[in-house]
């Protein structure tokens, strides 16, 4: 479920482009630091984002400076002169999202996935088990949501409502964390839901031929069996990836903002909708046939 | 806690009057009213709207005194004006309506699940869309939605939920409130056809011509 909120690059300025990658080195760096160099690999576009977020509503945010990239010495990249509480809840997250995601691909998953997800079994245990004593709280969080989920798929519920709800919720209180005024973490809360909703929604959409096939929960795949025209599939897939980003962007609006407000924009009016088109092209390009 | 008027509309205090305006209209897109009808964040993006019309208003007011003959507009209404559909409409359920507006979104389930199946008409299922849309739940909004709208097609209110839904599936989001700038200007066969007629006038206008039959 990882990798879905990205900016639209096309339409970034330069600057805020650096300032995006600063985000996303910065985070690696966090990782390193706080979890050790081999949770580095952890690292990812969504909690980047969500690193991003949390520091344009926080009250002071550093600057960068340049270095190199421990992993590829040619490459220069931006770090934040400091840790600050949004890179290390993004970083807690990272870790304790991962430790589940690598669980569940353990489960599901057979062959070179499963062997992949075995081999890195024991570093994330050991990172997840760090990020239990950084932050109880959060990790409870992911835990009931993990559960949540469980439950949904136990219950093979058709509704995409209710599939998408505890991805949902869990976002809006990552999102919304730590914030006072009620008014603005009202605000938080929904655009955290929106945004957990629209990447629970995608990774359906992405799944959906697979989960088909595999006879996996999807509830798309509840919606629209086997043998539906796969034109009315998508419509619908697309109609509902819309309506969540649209929703995330009025949420958007309302956020007070002390900086990237530029960037944040741009992944949400811009991103979320090319992220969809994209997956969407790539899974029903070659499924014009019935499913 | 009142802010400072400049620093809520997040322009310098010696910003021209034009630079003003801009910044006035570019905040009042976001926080119009019609938008979040049917959202949780209604509330909060009223009031942002207050405190954006009270800034407004504050400065405006500051620059006439301090400068006799200030010719600046005072705010354009269309933006602040509340949106109300059709006028005061005849409500089957007021006491559940009562409750949505006063936040009370359980409450006002259980009411309208306790209405008997047969006796449920247009404005139920639009009340029904309402909540899962504070909620989060587009999928199920979205149906009710649209079986308000069959069930009453002239009403506006309907009809005005249902469209905005429509519009965001389809992507319309993306240009509202003056986001959205990657809409490049195409050039169409009407501006291939304009654009020679102007040019054959240029070129009358200095003697030659370029089309020569007009």
């Amino acid at each position: 479920m990882f990798g879905y909120v990205k900016a639209f690059h096309a339409e970034l300025k330069m600057k805020d482009y650096d300032i995006y990658r600063g985000m996303y080195c910065s985070l690696c760096k966090t990782l390193g630091r706080r979890y050790g160099a081999g949770a580095r690999m952890f690292l990812n576009y969504d909690l980047s984002f969500l690193a991003l977020t949390l520091s344009a509503m926080a009250d002071d945010c550093p600057g960068f400076v340049q270095k190199r990239c421990d992993f590829n010495p040619a490459k220069k990249c931006r770090i934040a002169t400091r840790a600050t509480p949004a890179l290390d809840l993004a970083a807690d997250a990272c870790v304790a999202l991962t430790y589940y995601k690598i669980k569940d691909t353990i489960a599901d998953a057979g062959g070179k996935k499963k062997a992949a997800a075995l081999f890195s079994l024991p570093l994330a245990g050991a990172a997840f088990h760090k990020a239990e004593k950084n932050n109880a709280v959060l990790t409870a969080k992911v835990k009931a949501y993990i559960e949540a989920q469980a439950d949904v798929e136990r219950e093979r519920l058709a509704s995409i409502d209710k599939a998408a709800e505890p991805s949902a919720l869990l976002l809006a209180a990552v999102f919304s964390s730590g914030e006072t005024d009620p008014a603005q973490k009202q605000v938080r809360e929904r655009f955290g839901y929106c945004l957990g909703r629209w990447v629970y929604l995608i990774d359906a959409c992405d799944d959906y031929f697979d989960d088909i096939k595999n006879n996996n929960y999807n509830p798309y795949a509840l919606l629209f069996p086997k043998g539906t025209s796969p034109g009315q599939v998508r419509e619908k897939m697309q109609g509902d990836l819309n309506q969540t980003a649209a929703e995330a962007a009025l949420a958007f609006e309302l956020l007070s903002l002390k900086r990237f407000e530029d960037i944040i924009e741009n992944v949400v009016y811009d991103g979320l909708f090319h992220e969809a088109q994209t997956v969407l092209n790539r899974r029903f390009s070659d499924a014009e046939k019935p499913v | 806690m009142q802010r400072n008027p400049y620093e809520v509309l997040g322009i310098d205090p010696n910003a021209t009057d034009d630079q003003l305006k801009d910044a006035y209209k570019r905040l009042a897109r976001k926080f119009q009213a019609d938008e979040y009808k049917a959202s949780p964040l209604s509330e909060i993006a009223k009031q942002k709207m207050r405190e954006l019309d009270e800034a407004y208003d504050a400065i405006v007011q500051s620059r006439r005194t301090a400068q006799s003959g200030y010719g600046g507009q005072a705010r354009q209404q269309a933006y602040s004006a509340d949106y109300s559909y059709g006028g005061a409409q005849q409500s089957a359920y007021p006491d559940i309506r009562a409750k949505i507006s006063a936040n009370r979104i359980d409450d006002a389930e259980t009411l309208l699940d306790g209405i008997p199946p047969n006796m449920r008409d247009a404005e139920w299922n639009y009340l029904k869309g309402f909540i899962s849309q504070q909620r989060g739940w587009f999928d199920e909004a979205e149906r009710y939605f649209t079986s308000a709208c069959e069930m009453d097609p002239s009403n506006i209110e309907y009809a005005s939920a249902f469209n905005r839904v429509r519009n965001n599936r389809t992507g319309g989001y993306r240009t509202a409130r003056g986001r959205g700038r990657q809409n490049s200007r195409e050039c169409s066969g009407c501006d291939v056809c304009s654009g020679l007629l102007c040019a054959d006038c240029c070129c009358e206008c200095m003697g030659g011509d370029c089309i020569s039959c007009c």
